[in-house]
């Protein structure tokens, strides 16, 4: 019998145990905070480049991921997210004035537009943490599927039109009179 | 002796309703099936619509800053979210490409005036035009810690470094204005080199 009490005694002491460490491991509102460090320039270098048609977006991957446990295997579900920078670029260094002689008119030569897309934050959201997880193909994925949705020939002729709006407001405020042709 | 038995037997009870309710109350949200939920209901921002822009890009940085997260810097004895059973930690660099110019939709009339063959322009502040945060992680660059009880470091913890570091980053005027001349200059440059090949010269203010 005394050994019944021990047992029992011993059983309500990992009760309680228990019951506080799950209390504290709930409490997951610990903010998490990043120590100040200097900023490294690696490079800085001039560019010239038209941001004529551009969106914030946001867009997603799924991914089952598996965890090992002490008994068993488990599986999440994960969710990657991305806010994405998306945009029609037109490289200023590939574009070609041609002033008329005696004339007020500018040939302007353009080049294709670019399509570009920035990465501006993300977040990789599961059950539990896994340190041995590389987000990377699911990066991947919601690349791509932003790529496809929004690089479409219509956004690209709409940037167009915005960049002929843009080089043409400017070159008229310079006294002249643009004319637009594909490079 | 009943008694005796009765008594274990609610202690063991007690035991029981413990760990169930351990588990129920203290269990953790999925996030991940919280975003879902979330996104079939949530319409109030409005995102993916393309918008008609004017903005010069003329200098780009890249930059890296270490991301050093230490848990046990915020331990806060009035603050139980802090009483945490051991340290996470981990130090990670975060690559950030920045793109500084001018927005030339804030080029207002007036802003540029030709007098005969010369045209002054009066240039709108510096800013940022775009930057590009490098999202996949080389684990051989991340070192972690975690300790007795504590979550490890993975992708979820790395990822929201990076999102404070690039948000610190962005917000830290010092390095905004070291680099501000550099932006000024190089857009002049672009500007002078467009004009010229009018057949114009420029004169920049600000």
């Amino acid at each position: 019998m005394p050994l019944l009490g021990s047992v029992v005694r011993l059983l309500c002491l990992l009760a309680l145990v228990y019951f506080v460490v799950r209390w504290i491991d709930a409490n997951e509102a610990e903010e998490l905070e990043v120590k100040d460090t200097p900023v490294v320039i690696e490079s800085i270098k001039p560019i010239g480049q038209l941001y004529a048609y551009s969106a914030i977006t946001e867009d997603f991957a799924i991914d089952n991921v598996e965890k090992v446990g002490f008994f068993s295997k488990k599986y999440y579900k994960a969710v990657q997210t991305l806010r994405m920078k998306v945009s029609y670029v037109l490289n200023l260094d590939s574009v070609e004035y041609v002033r008329k002689e005696n004339s007020d008119t500018v040939v302007v030569k353009l080049p294709e537009l670019r399509y570009t897309q920035s990465s501006q934050g993300g977040n990789f959201l599961c059950e539990v943490e896994m340190a041995n997880y590389d987000a990377a193909k699911a990066i991947s994925i919601v690349e791509q599927k932003v790529r496809s949705k929004y690089d479409s020939p219509e956004n690209r002729k709409k940037a167009m039109t915005n960049v002929r709006n843009v080089l043409s407001a400017f070159v008229n405020q310079c006294g002249l009179t643009p004319v637009f042709v594909n490079k | 002796m009943k008694r005796r038995l009765c008594n274990y037997a609610l202690a063991l009870a007690a035991c029981v309703v413990a760990v169930v309710a351990a588990n129920v109350l203290f269990d953790k949200p999925d996030p991940a099936a919280q975003f879902l939920e979330r996104k079939s209901h949530d319409k109030q921002e409005i995102i993916g619509l393309f918008k008609s822009r004017a903005q010069m890009a003329t200098t780009e940085v890249k930059l890296r800053r270490m991301g050093i997260y230490d848990s046990e810097t915020n331990f806060a004895t009035i603050n139980p979210a802090s009483w945490k059973l051991g340290r996470r930690a981990c130090i990670m660099p975060v690559d950030i490409t920045i793109k500084y110019g001018i927005d030339m939709s804030k080029l207002h009339e007036g802003d540029i005036r030709l007098d005969s063959s010369t045209v002054r322009i009066r240039l709108p502040k510096p800013e940022v035009i775009d930057y590009d945060v490098v999202q996949r992680t080389d684990r051989r660059e991340v070192v972690t810690m975690s300790g007795w009880l504590r979550d490890e470091v993975g992708e979820q913890t790395m990822q929201a470094i990076k999102n404070k570091v690039v948000a610190q980053v962005l917000a830290d005027s010092t390095l905004f204005n070291s680099l501000s001349t550099e932006v000024r200059n190089n857009t002049q440059s672009l500007f002078r080199s467009m004009l010229l090949q009018m057949g114009l010269k420029s004169v920049f203010t600000y």
